[in-house]
């Protein structure tokens, strides 16, 4: 387990993080959103031991921190080019005191799950950008470290090798790995997170599941299809804005309780296809609480 | 985990002498001191007399061709040192490479791999002498070394080793600190000034009979200037070879260097680490020379 305890830390006169707490269980997975700046890399440089926090504490299962059992790939990524893959992961192998052997056969292995276009013995140099990154995330999974550290590991794949990316994380977890990762992609947050942390400038402004972070926003979007008429919609109560859409209404709501009016009025000449009342998507819910000051409600 | 750390030494060096040996650079820098002696055996038309040598003399010779060895050899380890570090830091591997394995270990490895590589460039380089030596007859170096005395020899062989640490450690801390592979010449430049000016001043400590004007007090002013490395180890051997110092000095000497040494080490491990970190900051040195070279090309275009 991983704690981090009121951690804080200062560069100057800037706060990079403030008062930073959570905890994760081996098999958990934590994402660590925020815009750029938000103390994210920072709080991964901490964890790592490169820089010391300024107070509070990251125990490693209530003992000060060992990053020994940690991988880290982080936002800022690269493979010596002149290199071949094997040669490099094997460099890496011996850094983690893995026999040769062992290496090459997980190499094998690792390659064939990640559908590495290409030999073991080619260089760097020739791989494409996706592929070298698919390198990049052997070099980080075929370890089996107790804490995996993934900045912004999506960005640069394309869908297809995303979702490669997606089970080899769900895999990760399987295992008892912890992971923390970062992403502006709110939809592989979703799919992913067992916890959401969000920085703003240094500050946690959300933390919980998603399933806690949901209910602090409330249902408060509804999705009508088959059902069209808005001036009726809009003099109920509680019904902050309609839009018309191809196939009924999209509506944003004060309360979720008139939600009930709603369905009460959409239903009453009948059926209706879709009625879906839901909490808003992370993607919302970033912007927000990025844009707080701006929007008055969701 | 004291295991652990002794083989991620191991591994960062065998990965760097696998990388030099496969590199042209490496293979450079052991040939073209060879062509510039064949070129002089060919024309230069050399002849060393040695029947006459007094072990004086051979300390001459000694004291003029250490600093000129220390400068050579830093020349070339420093700038293998400094492509070595700018490689991490510019293929940006260096925050992936520092979650795997710690900046003292990566840098002790480092420094390790070019003891080696250097030590195998010496034993080349004694291998092809013994060879030259036994074809010509000519057996030169052969008669210097034996004519030199053991604890003068031991002496010029730590006092190398003394100098190249300083070289690397020094060139690590600022190349640790290159964004860009064209900025490799200039974390080498600050660490050759330095030893290029003790290697001139130790030619002029070797005309003969400096020390012997008040010779007191400038023993005190040596012993306490040459105390700083690798200055000491430029100079040292000439004072020793001219008998201006003694061998309790130039011994001492080397043990005071090692402690400034280890405690530079400690201070640039912390910056080395801070260096493969950061994007944005320059070192002193680094900010200084490129800046003043952006200047002037900013007032040659002008």
């Amino acid at each position: 387990m991983i704690e981090l305890q009121h951690v804080s830390k200062r560069f100057g006169n800037f706060n990079a993080v403030s008062d930073l707490s959570f905890s994760l269980h081996g098999g958990q997975i934590l994402s660590l959103i925020g815009q750029n700046g938000a103390g994210k890399s920072t709080t991964f440089h901490m964890i790592l031991d490169f820089i010391k926090p300024d107070s509070g504490k990251i125990l490693w299962s209530g003992k000060p921190l060992t990053p020994d059992a940690i991988t880290d790939m982080p936002e800022e990524r690269g493979l010596y080019p002149k290199e071949t893959i094997k040669s490099q992961l094997l460099y890496f192998a011996a850094l983690h005191g893995m026999k040769k052997a062992e290496a090459i056969i997980l190499l094998d292995d690792w390659m064939k799950r990640f559908n590495v276009v290409g030999k073991s013995t080619d260089k760097i140099e020739s791989l494409s950008k996706g592929n070298a990154q698919k390198v990049q995330l052997i070099a980080c999974l075929m370890f089996k470290p107790q804490l995996l550290i993934l900045d912004e590991p999506f960005s640069g794949l394309d869908p297809v090798n995303s979702e490669l990316l997606i089970k080899a994380i769900l895999a990760a977890k399987q295992q008892g790995t912890m992971v923390i990762f970062s992403t502006h992609n709110m939809d592989n947050v979703q799919k992913l997170s067992d916890y959401i942390v969000m920085l703003k400038h240094g500050q946690t402004v959300l933390k919980g599941t998603p399933t806690e972070i949901y209910r602090q926003f409330g249902r408060l979007r509804l999705d009508i299809e088959g059902y069209q008429n808005v001036e009726r919609l809009k003099r109920i109560q509680g019904v902050r804005n309609v839009t018309l859409m191809a196939n009924g209404v999209h509506l944003e709501l004060n309360n979720e309780q008139c939600g009930r009016v709603i369905f009460a009025e959409v239903t009453k000449n009948g059926y209706v296809p879709v009625f879906n009342q839901h909490y808003p998507d992370l993607e919302a819910i970033f912007k927000y609480e990025v844009h707080k000051k701006a929007y008055a409600r969701l | 985990m004291k295991i652990l750390k002794q083989k991620q030494v191991l591994a960062v060096a065998c990965h760097e002498i696998k990388g030099q040996l496969s590199s042209f650079t490496y293979w450079t820098i052991i040939l073209w001191p060879l062509l510039i002696a064949a070129i002089f055996e060919r024309s230069g038309n050399i002849h060393l007399d040695l029947s006459t040598s007094n072990y004086l003399n051979l300390n001459l010779f000694w004291g003029n061709f250490l600093p000129i060895f220390i400068f050579m050899v830093s020349l070339s380890y420093v700038s293998i040192m400094a492509n070595s570090v700018a490689a991490d830091k510019t293929s940006k591997i260096s925050e992936m490479l520092l979650a795997m394995v710690d900046a003292k270990e990566q840098l002790i490895g480092k420094i390790s791999a070019t003891y080696c590589l250097m030590l195998l460039h010496m034993t080349i380089y004694t291998g092809l002498i013994y060879i030259y030596e036994r074809v010509t007859h000519g057996f030169i170096v052969q008669t210097i070394i034996k004519n030199t005395s053991p604890v003068f020899f031991v002496y010029i062989v730590l006092d190398a080793a003394v100098a190249l640490f300083m070289a690397l450690v020094w060139v690590t801390e600022i190349a640790s600190y290159v964004t860009d592979e064209s900025q490799v010449a200039v974390a080498v430049i600050p660490v050759m000034l330095l030893i290029g000016t003790g290697t001139m001043v130790a030619f002029l400590f070797n005309a003969p009979h400096y020390f012997d004007a008040g010779i007191s007090v400038m023993r005190v002013y040596a012993n306490v200037v040459l105390a700083f490395p690798p200055i000491g180890s430029l100079l040292m051997p000439t004072l020793l070879a001219n008998q201006n110092v003694s061998y309790v000095e130039a011994y001492l000497n080397i043990v005071i260097q090692l402690v400034i040494i280890a405690w530079l080490l400690k201070q640039s491990i912390r910056q080395y680490r801070f260096g493969l970190l950061s994007s944005k900051k320059a070192n002193p040195f680094l900010s200084v020379l490129v800046h003043e070279n952006t200047g002037n090309l900013k007032e040659n275009k002008r």
